[in-house]
């Protein structure tokens, strides 16, 4: 008689625990437990565990064969956002360049009196637009405004002392005069 | 001989607005010389006289300038220098100025930054003023006329 007879057990335990009459009563009394239910439900998740965020969408490197049109693109997209900085840095200078050059005339050509005064009426305005207008552009504007003030200036005395008649004489108008004639 | 890679570069907006007054200015010179060669008329020898001059009987800023032009168009530098002296310093600087920009924007050759010739626009208008100054010290000091 092997000793794994009554059913895997040893002999004498096994013959013990079977004959008690406290253990076989005990045994058809046991409730039957229930399993506790294994899947929580959906409520019960949200509950006790957060809620995972999202991923971020990033853009993955693109690594086929439009590499090298990407580094051309991003080379130039570079150089023209210099250029663009250049530009911008620099700004419009248009009416600032052009007042200073229109002062530059009017204090130069005053000696034709109503030239220098329309260059200078010119200078000014341009240097105040652009000081509005432009930025970066300052210095140019401040120095046509100044040549246009001094030229203004000059074209107004002589303008002035030509109308109150006690310099001009008629000799400069005749020789104007005759200048023209010549032509 | 090498030839020139032409490459078209794009200048500055600084720049730009001067070499296109450059050119305007060039066109000016060349019409006057158009206008001697064809009718005979010589613009520097108009000499229209000097307003400011006549009333005031002092010099204006812009006195000796038809002078000096004319005396540098005979190749007479220092004469140019003694009747206006920015006027050589003024044609120097543009010829130059004019020069770079049309290689930069024709031929891509390398130049100054954006805007660099402004400082040499400054220092003409501080010449101007200066040898006003100096003429108007010299007469009414000295006794001595300019012109």
């Amino acid at each position: 008689m092997s000793e794994f007879d009554n059913n895997g057990f040893e002999n004498n335990e096994a013959a013990e625990t079977v004959d008690n009459p406290e253990i076989i009563e005990t045994v058809e009394n046991a409730e039957t437990i229930e399993p506790e239910a294994i899947s929580p439900s959906a409520a019960d998740l949200e509950a006790e565990f957060e809620k995972v965020p999202e991923p971020e969408f990033t853009a993955q490197p693109d690594f086929g064969t439009e590499s090298a049109y990407s580094s051309e693109t991003q080379y130039s997209t570079d150089a023209q956002s210099q250029y663009a900085a250049q530009e911008n840095e620099g700004g419009s200078k248009v009416f600032a360049i052009i007042s200073l050059v229109c002062g530059i005339v009017s204090v130069v050509c005053c000696c034709t009196s109503w030239f220098a005064v329309i260059a200078a009426v010119a200078a000014i305005v341009l240097g105040i637009l652009s000081i509005n207008k432009e930025e970066n552009a300052k210095g140019m504007a401040i120095a046509g405004i100044i040549c246009g003030g001094v030229g203004l200036l000059i074209g107004i005395i002589v303008l002035i002392m030509a109308a109150a008649g006690s310099a001009v004489s008629p000799d400069v108008l005749q020789e104007y005069v005759e200048k023209l004639e010549d032509l | 001989m090498k030839s020139l890679k032409t490459c078209k570069s794009e200048l500055g907006s600084n720049d730009k607005v001067l070499y296109e007054l450059g050119l305007a200015a060039l066109g000016i010179g060349i019409a006057a010389v158009l206008l001697y060669v064809c009718t005979g008329i010589n613009v520097l020898r108009l000499n229209y006289p000097c307003v400011f001059n006549k009333v005031t009987h002092l010099c204006c800023p812009g006195c000796g300038g038809t002078r000096a032009l004319r005396a540098l168009l005979h190749g007479e530098i220092l004469k140019s220098l003694y009747d206006f002296p920015p006027l050589l310093y003024g044609i120097v600087v543009y010829a130059v100025f004019m020069t770079r920009c049309f290689l930069y924007r024709h031929f891509g050759v390398k130049k100054s930054r954006d805007g660099a010739v402004n400082v040499h626009i400054y220092i003409f208008i501080a010449l101007v003023f200066a040898q006003w100054a100096v003429k108007l010290v010299a007469q009414l000091c000295f006794g001595y006329y300019w012109f």
